[in-house]
């Protein structure tokens, strides 16, 4: 399936937006997550979101330095 | 009367009416809230436990004669010279999720300029269910990729920065790119109480 990830066409095979994000690297408990219109804090349970194909994922990964 | 003559008398009453609420006082915070003052903020509440060190004079908005002065104290005093009727509630105390809800209570905006990651993301999950609105920022080490910077609304969060570039060992932060952050974090704030676009 086809989704859009941080506003750019991604093929993927994830079921899920965890599956998805932990392929990628990305820590789910550092970073703000906007999946089908909802906004999900950082630690937020993402392993029960499904991917749906033409969705819009887009994340936020929160770094050190201030 | 704010500091900013530029101001419509409509767009005074809003900003010399608003209270914005900063959490921390380093290179985001004690930038950002020069920029609001400047801009015509007059009532900041401003919240930090730490001291000024020598390390924190290439980018934060401290002069070399308040090293060893707790932090909130200083900016105050640095404010106040650009706007001396300005209201600013100096808060020495370090937050947790619990004190920052009480700290910010009555803060239309609440701007996060920690610089630990644990911080960031206390201070994000406490704000991301009470709909209060709260600017945060990270990715803003290292020099160059200006172009990357951006601002991004996600629910009632606005969070900018590039949203990758961590401090550590490869990438100090220096006062060009923590700057650009922290006036983009001021020029958000500004721009919601305006109404106006992000």
């Amino acid at each position: 399936m086809k989704i859009n990830y941080q506003g750019e066409p991604v093929d993927t095979t994830a079921k899920t937006v965890a599956e998805f994000l932990s392929a990628r690297g990305v820590d789910p408990a550092k970073a703000i997550v906007e999946y089908g219109g909802e906004v999900y804090a950082p630690g937020a349970d993402l392993s029960a979101l499904a991917l749906v194909d033409g969705a819009s994922l887009d994340v936020f990964k929160m770094t050190a330095g201030g | 009367m704010s500091a900013n003559t530029y101001l419509t008398p409509e767009e005074r009453a809003v900003l010399e009416l608003a209270r914005v609420g900063i959490a921390g006082a380093g290179g985001l915070g004690s930038n950002c809230a020069m920029h609001l003052v400047r801009a015509g903020i007059q009532h900041l509440t401003v919240v930090d436990f730490d001291v000024v060190n020598e390390s924190n004079l290439n980018r934060q908005f401290f002069f070399r004669d308040q090293l060893g002065q707790k932090k909130v104290e200083a900016l105050k005093e640095n404010l106040l010279r650009i706007d001396p009727d300005a209201d600013i509630r100096a808060v020495d105390m370090q937050l947790d999720a619990s004190s920052a809800q009480e700290v910010f209570a009555d803060c239309d905006i609440v701007v996060e300029a920690f610089d630990v990651v644990d911080a960031k993301v206390m201070l994000v999950s406490s704000f991301a269910s009470s709909g209060k609105k709260l600017v945060t920022a990270s990715g803003l080490a290292g020099w160059g990729r200006s172009n990357e910077m951006r601002v991004r609304k996600m629910g009632n969060i606005v969070a900018v920065g590039d949203g990758e570039t961590s401090v550590g060992e490869s990438a100090a932060p220096a006062s060009p790119r923590v700057g650009i952050a922290a006036a983009m974090q001021a020029n958000s704030v500004v721009a919601m109480l305006l109404g106006e676009e992000l």
